[in-house]
């Protein structure tokens, strides 16, 4: 019988125990448990990078194979919801005071950053759903998940900017060197909505209560955040729930860099990028320590 | 070569029997894992006397997976670990692939690790084999270059060149399984774990298989799972017996720890099936020089001859019944029937009492060597219903040693012809 052998010579070489890497597991050990969890992310992070490449490409180039429309999918939600604004607006449903800025343009730049946003928080809800199986039967560094629902979320937030392009054209927005921290602003609406999603990810994967909570949250967080109408001037309610709404800075910020609608809040954008980073980065290593429980408890 | 490259102390792992509580204590280790001065083990120890490690104790509706597991894999070693389904057997390949941790204890690692145990992670339905190749090789840890470099053989060792643009969810599910092998087996391990994977796709497949798997174990140390004796002792160096998550018997001895397994596996099939028109009276067996009765174990030389004697007591007015013995290997497969010379059970009169006692003499018993076990049946003389089947009859221990699979081993008078 012809057997193919799979294995090239070179590992007939004998490798000596010095050598191999020692792996020792335990059970959950404190704060070991954190140092082991950085030292392997340090490690693996090759690997992590270049799986989570492929599992991106995978996920984009399954996503719409199945699908006539295939990429035209990206644009067509945030223009759905624009055109419902835009029309509520010019029928006079709904009468919003957004200064000099032409409201269509106000309304546009608001829905990209929320989406961006909407999205960088359920790419990363989605995590456990969707790699509920893998997880629990194969051993891989799992930040990749993370580096792929980053990826993602930004694959989704960027071209509804596309989208902004012609209509800043059409009403004669300058391109200054403003714009260029309008991606410093996008980069940290998509950093936020990455922490905010990922923290919950640990409890969200054992409780569906986490998952459904959010949606609904989500639905009024829409609201109090200035994406379809602006920032009020005047002190109130409304301005005090703006304010703690960590969204706000950074969204109201990057429409005025780009679209110069409104005052910017820069330092307060900086506030909230340093901030996300830094729960983003905790939430990615309370993930990897926690990973082990969450498999135990979904697979069993 | 002796470097240990797998060790295991003390190793236990407790799980739940009720999903909410699960969940609720899945959510406390959670909380517990993230705050960094907690450690697990430290917290309520039990007072077990009996334990000679400290155990935590169990919360309620939870049990132990595992307990107090230890043993030692060196390089070219394979522990054969067996055990009857829900022993604890994956729990522990589990914790080796480091998917979850052990609740006590510690293991030692050395090396990489490569699992045979799901052959389809990692694979998208839509997309092609080719594409899909890339993606499980870059789960496994493979770089780029090398699965540029591998990917003809794997391509090559599924047998899918014609296929590999297509989508995978038009493969055959041997075709499936085929390709997940095919990417494991490129792996280098030092450590290898294998489940019991093997019995997939066709023959020719799975030889293809059972060879690139010994070429893998000869560099490594394997803990190898499996339910097929034959194969365990093909490979394994050692045998760990599990039952219910605790160590019944560890021992190089894979002869002793298969044994040991195959009488506990025998307890649990007692059964009687059939109309229930007749019973099972008597049951003796014997060889040349050894008997036995219902119930226990007749050792026999390969090629032996066994004298059976049956009794069967039987209800009124069923004069004529038939009367034939089949043989079961281990993974309760008949192996054996045995007729009279027609090829039928051997047929006979019922007397008024009901009793019925034959005697059935087979010259030679040329089962390959193994445990075997012997069921009585009683049918109808027309061959339409069953009366009864009794597989507590007793066992066969047929001694020979060969290196063959076969379910029988037959000494053939060989000449030269030319």
């Amino acid at each position: 019988m012809v057997q193919s052998n799979p294995v090239p010579d070179d590992a007939d070489r004998p490798r000596s125990t010095t050598e191999l890497p020692e792996v020792v597991i335990t059970p959950h050990a404190g704060l070991e448990g954190f140092t082991e969890a950085m030292r392997s992310m340090t490690r693996d992070f090759a690997q992590s990078r270049a799986l989570a490449w492929r599992l991106f490409r995978r996920d984009i180039s399954a996503m719409y194979r199945q699908s006539l429309l295939g990429y035209l999918w990206l644009f067509l939600p945030p223009l759905a919801t624009v055109s419902v604004w835009i029309f509520l607006n010019q029928q006079q449903l709904v009468t919003i005071d957004t200064g000099d800025v032409p409201y269509p343009l106000f309304v546009m730049t608001g829905t990209v950053l929320w989406t961006a946003f909407n999205s960088a928080l359920m790419a990363m809800q989605e995590i456990m759903g969707q790699a509920r199986s893998m997880l629990s039967k194969v051993n891989f560094p799992h930040e990749a998940l993370i580096m792929t629902a980053f990826a993602k979320a930004l694959l989704n937030g960027l071209p509804p900017i596309l989208l902004l392009i012609p209509v800043m054209i059409f009403y004669g927005v300058s391109i200054g060197p403003e714009t260029l921290l309008f991606a410093f602003g996008f980069l940290t609406v998509v950093i936020l909505g990455s922490a905010l999603g990922l923290a919950f990810v640990p409890i969200g994967a054992l409780y569906d209560d986490v998952g459904r909570a959010i949606q609904l949250g989500l639905r009024f967080a829409f609201f109090v955040t200035p994406v379809i109408y602006a920032m009020p001037q005047a002190p109130g309610l409304t301005r005090t729930l703006l304010t703690l709404n960590p969204l706000t800075a950074p969204l109201v910020s990057s429409r005025a860099w780009l679209i110069g609608s409104a005052e910017a809040l820069p330092s307060a954008t900086l506030l909230v990028f340093v901030v996300s980073l830094l729960v983003l980065a905790l939430s990615t290593l309370a993930f990897k320590v926690a990973m082990p429980h969450l498999i135990e408890r979904i697979s069993a | 070569m002796d470097e240990v490259l797998i060790k295991a102390e003390h190793v236990s792992k407790k799980f739940c029997r009720s999903l909410k509580r699960s969940l609720w204590y899945g959510a406390q280790d959670v909380t517990r894992s993230l705050l960094p001065w907690t450690r697990q083990v430290d917290a309520e120890i039990s007072a077990d006397p009996d334990a000679d490690y400290p155990f935590p104790a169990l919360r309620t509706d939870e049990f132990w997976a595992l307990k107090d597991i230890s043993f030692e894999v060196r390089r070219g070693e394979c522990l054969g670990l067996i055990g009857h389904n829900g022993a604890g057997k994956s729990t522990l390949l589990k914790i080796l692939n480091r998917l979850i941790r052990p609740d006590t204890g510690r293991i030692t690692i050395r090396g990489r690790v490569g699992a045979l145990i799901e052959l389809s992670a990692g694979f998208n339905p839509i997309l092609s084999g080719r594409e899909n190749i890339y993606n499980r090789a870059t789960l496994f840890g493979f770089s780029k270059s090398e699965i540029d470099r591998k990917f003809d053989a794997i391509v090559d060792f599924a047998e899918i060149e014609d296929f590999l643009d297509m989508p995978v969810q038009n493969y055959s599910s041997g075709m499936q399984v085929k390709l997940g092998f095919a990417v494991s087996a490129q792996m280098e391990p030092d450590i290898l774990i294998v489940d019991e994977v093997l019995a997939v796709g066709d023959v020719g497949f799975r030889f293809k298989c059972l060879n690139a798997m010994a070429d893998l174990m000869n560099r490594s140390a394997v803990i190898f799972v499996s339910h097929s004796m034959p194969q365990v002792f093909r490979v394994a160096t050692q045998v760990t017996v599990l039952n219910r998550g605790r160590v019944i018997i560890s021992s190089t001895d894979v002869g002793k720890g298969v044994d040991h397994y195959l009488s506990e596996f025998n307890i649990s099939s007692n059964i009687v099936a059939g109309s229930g028109q007749a019973t099972l009276g008597s049951f003796h067996m014997e060889s040349q020089n050894a008997t036995a009765n219902k119930g226990e174990m007749l050792r026999v030389a390969h090629g032996g001859a066994v004298t059976f004697h049956v009794g069967f007591q039987v209800d009124p007015g069923i004069p004529r019944i038939r009367i034939q013995i089949v043989v079961w290997n281990m993974e309760m497969l008949p192996v054996m029937d045995i007729m009279d010379a027609d090829r039928r059970g051997y047929a006979v009169d019922v007397p008024n009492s009901g009793g019925v006692k034959v005697s059935a003499r087979v010259d030679h018993i040329f089962l390959n060597g193994g445990k075997y076990i012997l069921s009585a049946i009683a049918i109808a003389e027309d061959q339409s219903r069953i009366y009864c089947r009794d597989d507590r009859v007793g066992n066969l221990f047929v001694e020979a040693t060969a290196a063959s699979w076969a379910h029988t081993l037959v000494p053939a008078v060989w000449n030269l012809d030319n």
